[in-house]
């Protein structure tokens, strides 16, 4: 589809290493507060809005954080994508 | 390669129109149906209130939102494969997240999870963080680089990146299995939503909601049930809405079950300390312990417990029939006789059954754990209790880790990602889906604990003689969703003699908490949305796999569109007479049977998905390999440790369980498998020609 010259390699190999490492980046995030929270669940022994901390992060922190995580990763991807498109006109 | 630019093809039985015009048109078409439901519920409610019977408020909520779901699949019905297939790839960002919130959302979130919070406690919140977050890993390695492909199913995907016909194969299995464990437990749902709104009975109830299945999915293939999706997931989510907005008002004045969550938690704690120190509650676990006991006794010796049994029962008929009793009580007696286990194997098996289920039951506020109990055991206490919260713990990081990978491999909800028009609405979409989705997800345990506080408050502590309408007409559709005993004779129903089904709870929930019959509807309306929403989605994806990827793909690559779509039609009908015939059966509670579904997912078409795109080394032998062990291990484990029934302690291969995690985790050890083996095997064999382009051009954006 595309002629494969080395300029747009750059500009492809370089999008895609900055996507991987949103991706890499938004699923540390992911991690910490998906397994965290219950694994040290008896240690964090406060109250968030009236709940035990591991009960609130998992019933409401953890899924509302989940929608902001795959938000901003929709920005940036928009991003980057357009940076990509940008960096083959030039 | 894979980017056609698609024309502006047709919405909900619209003509061709462009892009923005198009767009309004759903826009205001959805308003309008969100508006009239509105509208319709209050009418209802009005006409309750003069005196509408139940039966026909029961069948107006049964039919009406089938015919408007049966209209949409008329309206979108199409022979046309890309339509048929893909929905023509048409699907505007927010439409498709809805259409997935749908799809997502079946019978076992919209029943089982607040049912499951309520019964489980701490415990069930691995469901909503393992659905919710799923949709992370989705978002991130999954949804864009198969839109990017755009073809038409996943095992297309694996078939081109691999290129062989083996992943294909695997994956077309793994498909067809997993969706059709999957529909199973959703028309289940359709049963008992319908057995208990019409009164009919469950084997019938089954096949009516089976044709509500088929008349959207079966005319107008993905683009019918998309745009019926979208229909059903408004439905859904208000009739999950209104009935716990409407407890928490009751019961604190705020409008905003979140926001309550803390505070009805320190009540129902509260409530469970009092239960517990509680004296008549404490006679039922007494009861229920000796029951247990009297059982455990006639197991010691089977042979002589069985014939006093006999003995005893002879003496009963005997006695009767000198007295000249009732006709009732003469057959009582004989019935007794006749129901006396027939060998010592059959004994031995009942009465262990027996002592199990009392003894389960002798356990204080009727063998629930304490609503804000952090996992199983104690950390601080004797070795048993450590173990048993170390097992508690693990077990509960697996379960969350089971079912978000598996929520990125199941196949109905990917195959999906291919309908919207581009990489980036792909993304978009998925955005939406999740936003969609976590707005049930979070209020499901606010639904829980308000629950509980009404059933501590307000059910417990009821006379036998004026029990609450729910529990009579819930326990004569069936007494294992519903059941009372008043073990201890004091003529007031205790927590301890209570038996929910979590399955149930939901459906119950508008009684409990003595709100209308017309809410009751709504809610079972719902059910029955998420139900058909999800089996639609499913059973397409099942017709899909066979007849694109097995039919069309493998063996007639000169089949005729129309044959295609004939085919996938046929085999659509073929599987939904197979669920249903499952589902009769009442296999098990829903969350039993589903949570299996994600552990196969996750350790087959995940790990080669997600390697396909991240790594270009991973080959056609590895893929299949890694394929075939995550199946392997994940089936291994959830067969040989599901043999035995928990509680059989004495049973051998009942405790050996690897770190405490149940069966139904077995994903864990099958993803991990599955990894290795990929990356193993792969590395061993040459790599494939012309990988390097494909994956290239997955990852590379799209130039538009």
């Amino acid at each position: 589809m595309t002629n494969p010259a080395q300029p747009d390699r750059a500009v492809d190999a370089r999008h895609w290493r900055r996507s991987r490492h949103v991706a890499l980046a938004l699923t540390a995030v992911w991690m910490l507060i998906t397994f965290v929270p219950p694994f040290f669940a008896r240690d964090l022994a406060f109250d968030v809005f009236g709940a035990p901390f591991a009960v609130w992060v998992a019933a409401q922190g953890a899924p509302i954080l989940y929608v902001v995580l795959v938000w901003v990763y929709e920005r940036r991807m928009d991003r980057l994508d357009r940076e990509h498109r940008a960096g083959r006109v030039d | 390669m894979s980017t056609e630019s698609q024309p502006p093809a047709e919405g909900v039985g619209s003509g061709f129109a462009p892009g923005s015009v198009r767009r309004r048109r759903l826009r205001r078409r959805y308003a309008l149906c969100l508006a009239g439901l509105l509208v319709f519920v209050g009418v209802m409610l009005v006409l309750e209130r003069w005196g509408l019977p139940r039966a026909w408020i029961a069948a107006i909520f049964l039919l009406a939102p089938v015919a408007l779901y049966a209209s949409i699949g008329l309206a979108c019905r199409t022979s046309d494969s890309t339509q048929y297939f893909v929905a023509g790839r048409s699907v505007p960002a927010v439409y498709n997240g809805l259409a997935i919130g749908a799809d997502w959302m079946s019978v076992a979130s919209f029943m089982g999870l607040a049912g499951l919070l309520y019964v489980n406690g701490y415990s069930g919140l691995a469901y909503v963080l393992g659905w919710t977050g799923g949709f992370c890993l989705i978002a991130f390695y999954v949804a864009p680089y198969l839109r990017k492909f755009g073809q038409y199913t996943i095992a297309d995907f694996l078939g081109a990146r691999y290129a062989g016909r083996l992943p294909r194969i695997i994956g077309l299995l793994v498909t067809a299995m997993c969706s059709l464990m999957y529909v199973v437990a959703q028309i289940y749902g359709v049963g008992l939503i319908t057995s208990r709104l019409t009164g009919l009975n469950f084997e019938i109830g089954i096949f009516v909601g089976l044709g509500g299945v088929l008349v959207c999915s079966f005319l107008g293939g993905m683009r019918a049930v998309t745009w019926t999706q979208v229909a059903q997931y408004l439905i859904l989510v208000v009739a999950f809405l209104v009935p716990v907005v409407w407890l928490s008002v009751k019961q604190t004045g705020v409008p905003l079950p979140q926001a309550v969550l803390g505070q009805q938690m320190h009540k129902v704690a509260e409530r469970e300390r009092e239960l517990m120190d509680d004296a008549r509650e404490q006679q039922v676990v007494a009861a229920f312990q000796a029951e247990a006991g009297r059982y455990a006794a006639k197991l010691k010796d089977v042979e002589r417990a069985m014939a006093e049994d006999r003995g005893q029962a002879q003496r009963m008929l005997e006695r009767a029939s000198q007295a000249a009793a009732s006709p009732a009580e003469l057959r009582a007696a004989q019935r007794a006789l006749q129901n006396l286990p027939n060998d010592a194997d059959a004994a031995r098996e009942a009465w262990t059954r027996a002592r199990d289920s009392y003894q389960e039951r002798a356990r204080p506020l009727g063998g629930m754990p304490p609503q804000a109990r952090l996992h199983a055991g104690d950390p601080r206490g004797d070795p048993a209790q450590r173990t048993a919260f170390e097992h508690s713990r693990l077990d509960f990081l697996a379960l969350v880790f089971c079912l978000m990978a598996g929520t990125a491999g199941m196949p109905h909800i990917l195959s999906r990602f291919y309908t919207t028009p581009s990489v980036r609405e792909a993304r978009q979409s998925a955005t939406w889906a999740v936003l969609f989705i976590v707005l049930l997800y979070i209020t499901a345990p606010a639904l829980a604990v308000l629950l509980k506080v009404e059933v501590l408050n307000s059910v417990v502590g009821v006379s036998f003689d004026a029990l609450p309408r729910w529990i009579t007409e819930w326990s004569r559709v069936d007494p294992s969703l519903v059941s009372v005993v008043d073990i201890n004779h004091d003529g007031l129903l205790q927590l301890g003699e209570l038996r929910i089904s979590g399955d149930v709870l939901v459906l119950a929930a508008p009684e409990i908490g003595g709100m209308p019959f017309v809410v009751s509807c709504l809610v079972a309306a719902g059910g029955l949305a998420a139900a058909l929403s999800t089996a639609d989605g499913l059973l397409l994806t099942i017709a899909n796999a066979l007849a694109h990827d097995l039919y069309f793909k493998i063996i007639d690559p000169q089949a005729s569109v129309t044959r295609r779509v004939a085919l996938s039609k046929v085999i659509l009908l073929l599987f939904a007479l197979v669920a249903a015939s499952m589902a009769i059966q009442k296999p098990a509670a829903i969350l039993l049977l589903v949570t299996p579904v994600f552990s196969i997912a996750a350790a087959t078409i995940f790990p080669a998905l997600m390697l396909g795109v991240f790594w270009k080394r991973a080959n056609l032998q590895g893929a299949c390999a890694g394929m075939v062990a995550g199946l392997a291990v994940t089936l291994y484990y959830m067969l040989s440790r599901h043999a035995s029934p928990h509680g059989l302690a004495s049973a051998p291969g009942s405790n050996d369980l690897w770190w405490g995690i149940q069966p139904a985790s077995a994903g864990v050890f099958g993803v991990a498998a599955a990894l290795a083996v990929i990356v193993i095997v792969s590395l061993l064999t040459p790599a494939q020609a012309g990988t390097d382009e494909f994956v290239d051009a997955i990852r590379r954006p799209q130039s538009s």
